[in-house]
């Protein structure tokens, strides 16, 4: 009769509406489960990493992390080298924070030897810490980001129909 | 000469840990503003670490690994290729605490209250390389106990799942004992030290007479 009323009807059917999409969508989640397959090779890791999930709709009810493709043993390695050519291998173990690695080994060292630095030496080092500490924040928020968006784009590739309106946001940000 | 502050209490962990382990607890070593280093038998490993954890208040499991206190039997990286091996004593010592096997385990633990870490070292049989796993104790033990399975080849009964963590499952030998060959080197020998280069700027770019 009046115009609020026809107007309470349409927000009425739009109410229905939605929630019957919905109701479509959360049908549409409730899957066998499947075992997806997550890397090594992934543009979501630093490194190589495998992770055997197993997916309900959404949710990951399982999943095993299997490491060691990058493992080179570099204890191994060490027992063949002298301490300043192990520096070299010990600031590859995370390349963000190389010197934060290197500096733990070069102070066993030293303790093994008896030696200790000269006051200089240790400022050195003390604003090295800081400098790599900086660059390392800085670069994993970038990573973060990156991260982020890489992990939404390739869900989108397991469920193409139901993920492909969120990934656009995710991917847009 | 003034006493470290520290010193007592850690004198009073290892009493305390004696305590309860008895003569199970070997060796001891207490550095004073230091780590504690205890070396308990194999067969008490899993009490001594459930009495850690739960008698001490030792919460944080901080790693577990093992030692092989073989040294190389392939020479060292300093070594000149070319000449033969230079005559070295090679007398197995184990280093804090003692011990009389060749593989050694080791875990650390500390205290997130006290702030003091505690190692514990065990001997292991070099026939049987096996001890009571502690992942009933310290669950994040798990991994760190699957490494060493595969790297050092120390059996831990009782831990559901020894597959290798890094290595390829049909990988044959324990990578980290002293006497696995690398293989790179095997191939390749190592020129030796050959790569320092002298600095730059020094005048004498000549290979001098050493000093």
């Amino acid at each position: 009769m009046t115009s609020t009323e026809s107007l309470l009807d349409r927000r009425q059917m739009a109410y229905i509406a939605a929630q019957a999409s919905d109701a479509r969508v959360n049908v549409e989640l409730e899957t066998e489960g499947m075992t997806l397959n997550i890397g090594p090779q992934h543009p979501a890791t630093h490194g190589t990493l495998r992770i055997i999930a197993r997916l309900d709709g959404e949710q990951v009810v399982w999943a095993e992390p299997s490491c060691g493709y990058m493992h080179r043993g570099y204890e191994k390695l060490t027992e063949v080298r002298t301490y300043p050519q192990v520096t070299a291998l010990i600031n590859r173990i995370d390349w963000l924070g190389s010197f934060a690695n290197e500096v733990p080994f070069i102070l066993a060292a030293e303790k093994l030897m008896g030696i200790e630095a000269p006051p200089r030496a240790q400022w050195i080092r003390t604003i090295l810490f800081e400098l790599s500490r900086i660059a390392n924040v800085s670069s994993r928020r970038c990573s973060w980001r990156s991260a982020i968006v890489s992990t939404s784009s390739t869900s989108s590739k397991a469920r193409p129909v139901v993920a492909s309106t969120r990934t656009s946001t995710a991917s847009v940000d | 000469m003034a006493e470290i502050p520290g010193d007592t209490r850690r004198d009073r962990i290892v009493d305390d840990l004696r305590g309860h382990l008895g003569a199970s607890l070997v060796d001891s070593l207490v550095k004073p503003g230091d780590d504690v280093w205890v070396r308990v038998e194999a067969s008490a490993w899993r009490r001594a670490g459930e009495i850690l954890r739960h008698e001490m208040g030792f919460d944080y499991f901080c790693f577990l690994s093992a030692i092989d206190w073989l040294p190389s039997p392939y020479g060292k990286g300093e070594d000149d290729p070319t000449e033969p091996p230079p005559e070295r004593d090679d007398t197995i010592r184990q280093g804090y605490a003692g011990g009389q096997t060749r593989l050694q385990l080791l875990a650390r633990v500390v205290s997130s209250t006290d702030h003091i870490g505690v190692n514990v070292k065990c001997d292991v049989a070099d026939a049987d390389p096996s001890v009571e796993s502690w992942i009933p104790v310290y669950a994040g033990a798990n991994w760190h106990e699957r490494e060493t399975h595969e790297m050092f080849g120390i059996g831990f009964t009782g831990h559901p799942d020894l597959r290798n963590m890094y290595l390829p499952t049909e990988f044959e030998g324990h990578p980290l004992r002293k006497d696995f060959p690398l293989l790179a080197r095997m191939v390749k020998p190592w020129p030796g030290i050959v790569d320092v280069e002298p600095l730059p700027g020094g005048g004498d770019d000549e290979e001098g007479e050493g000093e």
